[in-house]
């Protein structure tokens, strides 16, 4: 295997993934790698030895594999050849990769090679290694790397989720409300199914089989969301049901004990109404006060005003890291930094991030961060609340009632360690198994692949809809680079509702309505918008149905 | 080629009948489906208990538009009495459409406004819709 050399490594767990693991999916629906079935034990023991070598650095157990003639070359890198089992091992001590890989496919061209295609386990950077061997001896390897980091392949990633396979009124299913709630895939699918089928238990509880593995797995769900959005520890993963729940979650823990009479708050005006009502009950209970950053006509906050809001001194900023409606992205660690400088703490609503754009919340630098699990291809009814641990070990408990608590007496109780304290009442378990599922998911496809994909189609269509169909109206920045994968926009003199309905009859899903944010609505003066809005398994041939369909709209309507 | 877009429904979104303020309205409400943008300010006319003229103005989707079109043909010139026993069934009929559970409010819409400028008219002031 490749040992490490000029190959760019980022450490940010958040941003890994291995794009050909998908098609491993594609194939038979499951995440476990496949290797054929006469090549599987020397492959992956070779593998095997690999990964342990990298893990403890000692590659004696996978030198030991080759033959005294053997041969390693490394194609597209600096290195190399090694000929002979000691220049090999020689290799490896000079150049010792740091990551694991995983195998993604395997074929076996004639009786003495194997051909394999594997990722690096973080990055997700693809390569193929071609082995010969001799019985179970290794006689050359030979690697190598993608020049290019691999694109996720929409169209390939669409057979991961069964729900596209459909037809709506005799048309392909075109699914353009991924902002509102995204697929979920085979995987998911499959995860909660297992759960439900093998091991349905309560957490936390049970001293026998199945309620350990369904206590461990939930544990090991938070472990994988944490990764996902790279916390430092998974206690500091709160289950919740969804952004909604995250957000009242702080409103009310800390809120309550945090704001008092004068204090102000600071939102912005694109503020999902869930980051903005439960503000709203807060301070009309404690007597505070709400301000907003407003936005420019293309839906931008405005800095400057921003500035001079924090000199109010708020005690907490609450904004979305992804606009739903409009998809600006937001300058969020700016943003913090500019509120930790007066003091402020800062909640950022990333149900429109976490499924789009690479999510480090030690890098964006926030207090909280909030986030659904359904937009995120995980099953509805699950989602998450990251918060420090400091800040969540202050907080008095949300919900009460079993498992929140250590000790209960009939007239005081105490708490259990966080996350627990905040996690009242039996959980959704097999919901926050699936998001563990599905945020293994995003991270094998790649945060950062998913991003330049979605950028890539709204590029698209930022590009095609107007020339397709001149009269559309389109909302919002006017930069793909400034944007996540939402495309709102109006046909003029036709109500959203009109065009949605008409799409629909060629199978086009897309939201019509104030999609929740009825302010900024009213700030850029529209009474509605249609939005399309994507996600992963979306196609530039969704795009081009879109722009099809809303030619019919106007055919209907045309005077 | 749509069951809900029928020639006549689009007639009467682009060309809707009674649309337009009438003079010295006996009673006048505006109605709106806020989720979705709707809004219609409908005016009658009363006279010896007759709706003698009647007009609506607003804008929206095409059912809800559609809808006030034809609910304001039928009422026009009928006593008081019989608009006021016109119920919401009657103008899902009217309509001739199959309205979906999602879209019911914007079909409905003219209906409620309806209702609240009878009440208006009684001299029972209804509440503004506010949701």
């Amino acid at each position: 295997m490749a040992p490490a050399s000029g190959t760019s490594r980022r450490e940010s767990p958040a941003k890994a993934g291995s794009i050909m693991a998908v098609e491993t999916r594609a194939a038979d629906g499951r995440s476990e790698t496949r290797t054929g079935a006469s090549i599987a034990p020397l492959f992956a023991a070779h593998i095997e030895r690999f990964n342990a070598g990298v893990r403890s650095s000692d590659f004696g157990p996978m030198i030991d594999h080759f033959t005294d003639d053997a041969t390693a070359t490394f194609e597209t890198l600096p290195i190399g050849p090694f000929h002979g089992r000691a220049e090999i091992e020689q290799g490896y001590r000079d150049h010792p990769p740091d990551d694991e890989i995983d195998v993604i496919s395997t074929t076996e061209p004639d009786a003495r090679t194997i051909v394999a295609r594997f990722a690096w386990h973080r990055t997700g950077q693809t390569g193929t290694i071609r082995l010969g061997h001799r019985g179970d001896a290794l006689t050359d390897l030979t690697v190598t790397l993608d020049p290019e980091p691999r694109r996720p392949d929409p169209v390939a990633l669409r057979g991961d989720f069964p729900i596209l396979r459909q037809e709506i009124h005799g048309h392909p299913l075109v699914y353009l409300d991924s902002a509102s709630s995204s697929q979920k895939p085979q995987v998911v699918i499959d995860a909660l199914d297992a759960y439900y089928r093998e091991y349905n238990a309560n957490v936390h509880r049970g001293i026998y089989t199945i309620g350990e593995k369904s206590t461990a797995e939930y544990e090991r769900a938070r472990a994988k969301v944490a990764r996902f959005i790279n916390a430092p520890e998974a206690h500091e993963i709160v289950f919740t049901r969804n952004a909604t729940e995250a957000i009242n979650l702080v409103a009310y823990s800390w809120g309550r004990r945090n704001i008092a009479r004068g204090d102000a708050i600071v939102l912005t005006e694109m503020e999902h109404h869930a980051n903005l009502v439960p503000w709203q009950l807060l301070v009309q209970e404690k007597d505070g006060d709400l301000e907003f950053i407003p936005i420019t006509d293309d839906g931008v906050l405005r800095l400057e005003i921003y500035e001079v809001l924090l000199r109010l001194r708020p005690k907490l900023v609450a904004f979305t890291h992804v606009s739903n409606t409009l998809g600006t992205i937001n300058p969020v660690r700016q943003m913090v930094d500019m509120a930790h400088d007066v003091g402020a703490l800062v909640l950022v609503d990333g149900a429109q991030a976490v499924p789009h754009v690479p999510v480090d919340v030690q890098e964006l630098g926030a207090d909280f961060y909030a986030f659904s699990g359904h937009k995120m291809l995980a099953p509805m009814g699950s989602g998450a609340l990251w918060a420090r641990r400091e800040l969540l070990e202050a907080m008095p408990p949300f919900l009460a009632g079993g498992e929140m608590i250590r000790e209960v007496h009939l007239r005081r109780s105490d708490w259990n360690d966080i996350p627990w304290k905040f996690e009242a009442g039996t959980p959704a378990v097999g919901d926050a198994i699936g998001l563990g599922v599905a945020a293994d998911y995003l991270m094998e496809i790649g945060m950062d692949a998913v991003r330049e994909h979605e950028r890539e189609l709204v590029a698209y269509a930022l590009e095609v809809l107007p020339a397709r169909v001149p009269e559309i109206q389109l909302y919002g920045p006017l930069s793909p680079d400034a944007r996540g994968g939402v495309v709102p926009f109006n046909l003029p003199g036709i109500h959203p509702h009109d065009v949605a309905q008409v799409l629909d009859r060629f199978g086009i899903a897309v939201r019509a309505g104030h999609h929740c944010t009825m302010p900024l609505h009213e700030r850029l003066d529209l009474a509605a918008t249609a939005r399309a809005s994507f996600s992963v398994y979306t196609t530039r041939d969704d795009i081009d149905r879109l722009a099809d369909g809303l030619v019919e709209v106007l055919g209907v309507f045309r005077d | 080629m749509d069951d809900l877009y029928r020639d006549y429904i689009l007639e009467h979104y682009r060309r809707p009948h009674n649309f337009g303020v009438i003079e010295s309205p006996t009673s006048s409400f505006e109605g709106s489906n806020p989720l979705c943008g709707d809004r219609i300010t409908l005016q009658l006319g009363i006279t010896d208990g007759v709706v003698e003229r009647v007009g609506f103005t607003g804008r929206g989707c095409a059912i809800s538009q559609a809808s006030a079109s034809l609910l304001t043909d039928e009422i026009k010139g009928k006593p008081v009495a019989d608009v006021e026993a016109f119920r919401a069934d009657d103008l899902l009929d009217l309509l001739g459409i199959d309205i979906s559970p999602a879209r019911l409010k914007c079909a409905m819409l003219s209906h409620e406004t309806l209702q609240k400028a009878l009440a208006e008219a009684a001299g029972t002031p209804a509440e503004r819709a506010t949701a």
